[in-house]
């Protein structure tokens, strides 16, 4: 099978699960009694004024009809009114999908090359007092929730022990978040802290497998300098795992960026999707719905055609 | 969690190197207090999670010992008292939740064609999507009872636990055994419980520890994020966030609470850990 | 007629004192402490932006005369001003309004006659057509929220009498009708505003964006009416998902001030010696709604017991951190006609236990209900409350309470769901009593279409022109509230907001809107 095809397979996978998730999503929000009209009033919520702005809202067409209207514009590029903000989503979500890739990036940017080399050199250095700490000091991280992490980051370094950091995020509007390089610190070493334990953990795994391998062996034997047994032979076949676990985290990183977002006040997509499922802004919910399982499709997919890239032994069966 | 298998012989060998590891120990041992502090601890609270004791927001308070909360009431007390509820919740979706996709994993791995692909692609399909969303949408749209916390949870337990069986499982219908037992005439259900499940019973140990830890961390998110099922009282996810406007006045009420979620998931991280230390060799990545 | 030509020399003695320039801010603040750093007088500084904090979300709106919720009433208030205020004592007063003077010829007839020279965002001139306009669309039942004002005021009821000069005829009399003048949200627009058209306003600030859940910015209104005023060059309004995010951005220096700081967190605040703190009571309350119709609320001595078994005192200290002032039950303390019987809700536990007894209610059958609020609605007060009913009653009542984040959606005044708590504003009593009764029956005490003597002495007393039969009547209603009614009003809420110590012109005194009203639109405001 050539790599084009298997790409396209997964893509056309891809794009039904999208599908799906949003049938899910549509029908979980919608065709439950809750109104979106009447969470957005309050107390105001009298009759007539429900009757005012349900109709602002177009709530009173059929279930089904309104899905497939939705459908139908998405295809088109529109992804529809939010009800509350009464923007287009696109122009609503633009900056925060900005904001938000922004942290993210930097998150993944820092955490995976720390990652490979904390990972890497606790491999290498297998079963010392470094490897060992290490190794007890990225499970600790791996099992706390990025609440909690968050909490802790705020207490020490930005209210109760140090002053160094603001402890929400403060962004002037159409400004881009590294105009506040201050504000971002903490969120970032939140999703950093968070990225890291895995990335690390799977190359190390991944290299302690590699460099036990006949071939290194073989490398070795053959007197190739340890320099290059490392960095030419074993660390570009470690990477493999890596790709994989690394998509999973975007996709996870998304999903904390939720959390962390919303403990720091970040006008990004994850606080926007808290907010639109608290007002019940269908149209909101649905698109970040598509955008964020549509990130992981995408990761997923790259991840998969990049370790096929660089695992010499799958590149083969491809062809 | 180890009676479980006991009987099994090769897994209590399985169990046993495992107990081996400094970090099984370490983590054993962690875990047991926490579980102490929550299960007992109701037991020695001072006051009700309810009573008003003292202005609110207060860290010295005289006859306390970590003085006063968000709404004046006793933080030790509620700090003693909010363990329960996670740790119900946490272990009733874990057990729910692997039960079900190790049931969905295993009857995928055997039964071929269209029924497999159902279910493997519905697995694919719920994690395309983080678990906290699922579970907001869900929690924010039907209410915070138990129930609604625990589904909310077992929705995104069941598929990587099923996905996870369904590859070990798929290894073990492969081998001889299974065709044997097929050829003598075994029912199909049989099969499943007799001969695959047991096989596979090693890595579903694995994955209920960590589903442990993560039902653990996503519930209390929740709880985080304001859904609880009984809002007066006292949550270690709720106290977080309850207390944490007034952090620069009054540390413990969050303080506490954090450290003893950290240590629960630390502490089943590290038992989940050297389990799979021994059932894999390596060490394990995330999968979810 | 003794009130209304009160009335009139009132407005022409404020519009005197105006005149005479710094006489009218010495008055103003006369019996009130000033807050900060600046009790010596100190010439205002002009230019800056003052960065405002407040929670809000992406269902923001702004809207000249229509709101949900605190963020849109402060970006109405910024823009926008109707045609009286309430002035420092909670009369109404034309101080910071667009009238001139309004002069109260029947309960039905208002001449209103409007300042000269006011000047829209736009740069066109204010006319009386603006002003018709503005009442047309405050009464079109397309907008949403209207009905109390409608039932006095029909699209032609304003006409215009000379340049200047509009007449008001009502529907029907109305007593508090110059307090309805004075809602601040009650505005003057310019012919044919729409919210999705261009937001253009008199007030000192006019906008330049608006995003809504994350903020929005009101620049200076160069041709402002009142001469001198605004100081500042802008105003930006910035949302906080929560109270907690709020508080730590002022903590740390973000925003100058924060509007809506939780009482809990007042002590947080204080700690900074760079900020003030704002907590002052006009009489806002947070009431237990007991649906006096449904079951087990019917039994009036249910409700009475739930009413003398708190500690009321104690529920501020618990749910309020000390940051209010004990209510019999009762309320609009701005009124004149406030309490006029002197009612007192004395704590008596063994005279609520006799009469729960009598109600048939024991350890064995417990008086059970659920109390709902909603996480935006105060939830500490009824935590406080059942906490209190529940140990006090020994096991006699069992209150639970529950916070469904669909409150506002399904327990709000829902049919049969138990009780639940509300909040207001605060109003002259019959305002009050007329939104109790007309708009949201929360508690059914006197439903639409009954004989209910409460409603008929509202009726009466709205249309009484003279001040000291409807005290009388005032005093009846609220007798018969106090025997009958459905609301537990257990304490007056302080109005809680911060500000850094340079934010200068705010003055520490009750006002029905948060910062000292907004600093008027935040035209009193300067930076230090």
């Amino acid at each position: 099978m050539g790599i084009f095809k298997f790409v396209l397979r997964r893509l056309a996978f891809g794009l039904g699960a999208l599908i799906a998730i949003s049938a899910a999503i549509f029908f979980v929000t919608q065709g439950l009694p809750a109104d979106p009209a009447k969470t957005i009033l309050g107390r105001d919520a009298t009759p007539e004024n429900l009757e005012a702005l349900r109709a602002v809202l177009g709530l009173d067409r059929p279930l089904l009809s309104q899905y497939f209207g939705w459908l139908a514009d998405v295809v088109r590029g529109d992804f529809g009114t939010s009800f509350t903000t009464q923007m287009s989503v696109s122009t609503y979500l633009g900056p925060r999908f900005g904001n938000s890739l922004f942290i993210m990036l930097v998150g993944t940017i820092l955490s995976i090359p720390i990652s490979l080399i904390l990972g890497g050199y606790m491999a290498l250095k297998r079963d010392s007092l470094f490897d060992t700490s290490s190794s007890f000091t990225t499970l600790v991280f791996a099992a706390l929730p990025e609440f909690v992490m968050g909490t802790g980051l705020i207490v020490i370094f930005a209210t109760t022990v140090f002053q160094w950091f603001p402890a929400v995020v403060f962004l002037e509007e159409g400004a881009a978040p590294w105009t506040n390089p201050m504000g971002v610190v903490l969120p970032i070493t939140t999703l950093v802290l968070g990225c890291i334990p895995y990335v690390s953990r799977t190359m190390r795994a991944s290299m302690v497998e590699v460099l036990e391998s006949d071939y290194i062996e073989m490398a070795r034997l053959k007197g190739v300098s340890e320099r290059n047994v490392l960095l030419r032979h074993a660390f570009p076949n470690a990477l493999g795992p890596v790709f994989q676990v690394s998509a999973l985290n975007i996709a996870y990183l998304v999903g904390g960026a939720v959390i962390v977002e919303r403990l720091f006040n970040y006008p990004g997509v994850g606080s926007a999707l808290t907010d639109a499922i608290r007002v019940r802004d269908l149209p909101v919910i649905q698109f970040l719905s598509l955008l964020i399982g549509g990130v992981y499709v995408l990761t997923n997919l790259v991840a998969d055609v990049a370790t096929v890239l660089v695992t010499p032994r799958l590149r083969t069966t491809l062809k | 969690m180890t009676t479980e298998v006991e009987g099994v012989s090769k897994k209590t060998s399985f169990v046993a190197s495992a107990w081996k590891m400094h970090r099984a120990k370490i983590g054993v041992a962690i875990t047991i207090i926490v579980l102490a502090f929550a299960l007992a601890g109701p037991f020695f609270a001072p006051f009700t999670a309810t009573e008003f004791v003292d202005m609110p927001n207060t860290a010295e308070v005289p006859g306390t010992l970590f003085g006063t909360d968000f709404l004046g009431q006793d933080v030790w007390s509620r700090f003693l008292l909010g363990g329960r509820s996670i740790l119900f919740l946490g272990a009733m979706s874990t057990i729910i939740g692997v039960l079900a996709g190790a049931m969905l994993g295993v009857i995928a791995a055997y039964i071929k064609g269209s029924l497999n692909s159902v279910i493997m692609r519905t697995f694919d399909i719920i994690i395309a999507f983080p678990g906290i969303l699922w579970a907001l949408l869900l929690v924010s749209m039907l209410g915070s009872s138990s129930l609604l916390i625990i589904l909310a949870t077992v929705i995104s337990t069941v598929p990587r636990v099923g996905r996870i069986i369904y590859g070990a499982a798929v290894a073990v219908v492969e081998k001889d055994f299974v065709s044997a037992a097929t050829a003598i005439g075994e029912s199909r259900i049989r099969i499943v419980f007799r001969e695959v499940l047991p096989n596979v019973t090693s890595t579903l140990l694995v994955e209920t520890n960590l589903r442990f830890t993560y039902s653990i961390g996503g519930i209390a998110s929740l709880a985080f994020l304001g859904f609880t099922s009984d809002p007066t009282g006292a949550n270690w996810g709720t106290m977080v966030q309850e207390n944490s406007s007034a952090i620069i006045l009054q540390p413990w009420g969050v303080v506490l609470p954090v450290i003893a979620i950290a240590l629960l998931t630390i502490g089943t991280g590290l038992i989940g850990d050297a389990f799979s230390r021994v059932s894999a060799g390596i060490d394990r990545g995330r999968n979810d | 007629m003794e009130e209304q030509d009160d009335f009139i020399v009132e407005v022409s003695r404020r519009n005197f004192v105006k005149g005479t320039g710094a006489l009218a801010a010495g008055l103003g603040l006369a019996g009130f402490s000033s807050v900060g750093a600046y009790a010596a007088p100190m010439a205002p500084k002009k230019g800056g932006t003052l960065k405002v904090g407040i929670v809000g979300g992406t269902d923001d709106i702004i809207d000249a005369q229509y709101l949900f919720k605190l963020a849109d009433v402060l970006r109405l208030n910024i823009g926008w001003e109707a045609l009286m205020n309430y002035d420092d004592k909670f009369k109404p007063s034309t101080e910071h309004g667009l009238a001139e003077s309004v002069e109260v010829k029947s309960l039905t007839k208002y001449v209103i006659k409007m300042k000269k020279g006011v000047e829209f965002h736009n740069g066109k001139t204010m006319n009386m057509d603006d002003v018709i306009y503005s009442w047309q669309r405050m009464v079109d039942p397309a907008l949403p929220g209207t009905k109390a004002l409608a039932q006095y005021l029909s699209p032609t009821g304003v006409k215009k009498i000379d340049a200047n000069t509009v007449e008001m005829n009502l529907l029907q009399p109305n007593a508090d009708w110059l307090t309805t003048l004075s809602q601040y949200a009650c505005t003057v627009v310019p012919v044919g505003y729409t919210r999705t058209g261009p937001q253009v306003g008199t007030g000192p600030y006019k906008l330049k964006s608006f995003t809504p859940g994350v903020e929005s910015t009101h620049v200076r209104h160069a041709n402002y009416w009142d001469s001198g005023k605004p100081y500042l060059d802008g105003v930006r309004v910035i949302n906080f998902s929560s109270t907690d995010a709020l508080v730590n951005a002022l903590v740390a220096g973000q925003v100058d001030a924060a509007i809506g700081v939780p009482a809990s967190l007042v002590p947080v605040v204080k700690k900074n010696k760079k900020l003030n703190v704002l907590s002052t009571s006009a009489g806002k309350i947070a009431p237990i709604v007991l649906p006096i119709d449904e079951a087990p609320f019917n039994d009036k001595r249910v409700r009475q017991a739930l009413r003398m078994i708190i500690d009321r005192k104690k529920i501020i200290k618990q749910a309020l951190s000390g940051q209010g002032t004990v209510s019999n039950d009762d309320f609009s303390p701005i009124d004149p006609n406030y309490n006029a019987n002197g009612y007192v809700a004395k704590q008596d536990v063994k005279g609520a236990l006799a009469l729960l007894k009598a109600a048939g209610y024991s350890k064995e059958k417990p008086l059970k209900f659920t109390l709902w609020t909603g996480s935006d609605n105060f939830p500490e007060v009824a935590k406080s409350f059942a906490e209190q009913v529940n140990s006090l009653s020994g096991g006699v009542a069992k209150i639970e309470v529950g916070i469904p984040a669909d409150f506002w959606d399904t327990k709000y005044m829902a049919k049969n769901v138990g009780a639940y708590t509300t909040y207001w504003n605060p109003k002259p009593y019959l305002v009050q009593a007329g939104q109790m009764l007309d708009v949201y029956d929360e508690t059914h005490l006197a439903p639409k279409g009954t004989n209910n003597p409460y409603r008929k002495w509202y009726e009466q007393a709205i249309a009484e022109p003279d001040a000291a039969k409807r005290r009388e009547l005032v005093k009846k209603m609220q007798a018969y509230h106090n025997e009958n009614g459905g609301y537990i009003i257990p304490f007056f809420l302080n109005v809680i907001d911060a500000h850094s110590t340079k934010v200068q012109g705010l003055v520490q005194r009750p006002a029905s809107l948060n910062l000292d009203t907004f600093g008027r639109h935040f035209k009193n405001v300067w930076l230090a």
